[in-house]
């Protein structure tokens, strides 16, 4: 019943996921991100806390069922600061798969640096991505985001976060979408939802567990 | 393709001088921590052996009153409190109880987000040693900063 919900999330939502790529050992974490004109589902399975497996799967809905990317990722920390107040995070994905996001099939190379740094009050990242072929590049994707909390909870509580989101999307074919969301997020446990309105008018929705 | 050997190129070279040397570097303490362990016959792990590792020479001796006295504090049967650093993220958190909570040992876990302490509840007669919480503590991505008296 449990592995169905998550399946069903997991089929529902989407995600260029702001989250770690990397978590505890022996975890397995589902990520969604989904707008109008982009959706990046992902499935990480952490071997170690700082190596991961991940399988990813974009698509372009503006676009229709046929402009897909399917990915396979190897996740890694490289860098982890834990200190008293706060964590910092650099992290590289890299990884090969096909895509046909912007064109005919082809095979492509797939990386992610990201870096994030949080404390319970504030949260900032900064991520880039890129499908790149032999010859071209495929898509890019540079999200900023900067966070805060409106109220510090407990452990078991219910906690949000008050997120803006600067997002920069180029494909193939030059289709460049620059777009600024403002987000609410909520987790409760190891359930996280986003959702947000950009000022261009997109609906986003993103969804992360981990267990 | 070049890209691809970029990003590898910049993988590695910080991956390897930052990432996988505090591995290493973790993996080298903890090593030594272990044999350190085993030289005092796992003092600071169960209070039973650390009072049968009592009966010997008198330097010995003035040694084993100092593992024990911290035994004492670092240790109740039931309770084992730790400080664990990085511990900011509620959502990041999860892994730490559940880490803890698969051990045979553990009764229940709780965590203190505003302390960043977790407290560990033991079976009655169990214990778990150190060199264990410290990679269940660094196995869920966190700092271990030792046992905190409550």
């Amino acid at each position: 019943m449990r592995l169905t919900i998550l399946m069903l999330a997991f089929c529902l939502s989407s995600e260029v996921a702001n989250a770690h790529p990397v978590a505890f050992k022996g975890s397995t974490g589902i990520m969604g991100y989904h707008s109008p004109f982009l959706t990046h589902n992902q499935i990480n399975h952490s071997f170690e806390y700082w190596l991961a497996a991940g399988l990813h799967h974009f698509t372009r809905p503006n676009l229709g069922n046929n402009k897909f990317a399917t990915v396979a990722s190897v996740n890694i920390l490289a860098k982890r600061w834990n200190e008293n107040n706060l964590q910092a995070n650099i992290y590289f994905n890299l990884g090969a798969g096909r895509s046909e996001l912007s064109t005919e099939p082809e095979t492509v190379g797939y990386g992610l640096v990201q870096f994030d740094i949080e404390d319970r009050d504030y949260y900032f990242l900064i991520k880039h991505l890129q499908l790149v072929s032999e010859e071209q590049l495929e898509f890019q994707h540079t999200v900023i985001r900067a966070g805060l909390a409106p109220y510090v909870e407990k452990f078991d509580g219910i906690h949000s976060w008050l997120i803006l989101e600067f997002q920069h999307n180029e494909f193939l074919e030059s289709q460049i979408v620059d777009d600024l969301t403002p987000f609410l997020r909520v987790f409760y446990r190891n359930l996280l939802f986003e959702i947000g309105q950009s000022f261009n008018g997109f609906t986003r929705f993103n969804y992360i567990t981990h267990f | 393709m070049r890209f691809i050997i970029l990003i590898s190129t910049i993988g590695l070279s910080l991956a390897v001088p930052l990432g996988f040397a505090d591995q290493h570097a973790k993996h080298k303490s903890h090593k030594s921590e272990k044999s350190s362990q085993k030289a005092h016959g796992d003092a600071s792990n169960d209070g039973k052996q650390s009072k049968s590792n009592h009966h010997h020479d008198k330097n010995e001796e003035k040694h084993d009153h100092s593992d024990q006295k911290s035994t004492a504090k670092q240790i109740s049967p039931e309770k084992i409190v730790i400080k664990v650093k990085g511990l900011v993220c509620a959502f990041c958190a999860q892994g730490i109880e559940k880490n803890f909570n698969r051990q045979e040992a553990v009764k229940s876990t709780s965590v203190d987000l505003d302390k960043m302490l977790v407290q560990v509840h033991l079976h009655q007669g169990k214990t778990l040693a150190e060199s264990v919480i410290k990679e269940l503590v660094t196995n869920a991505g966190f700092a271990y900063g030792g046992f905190v008296e409550e």
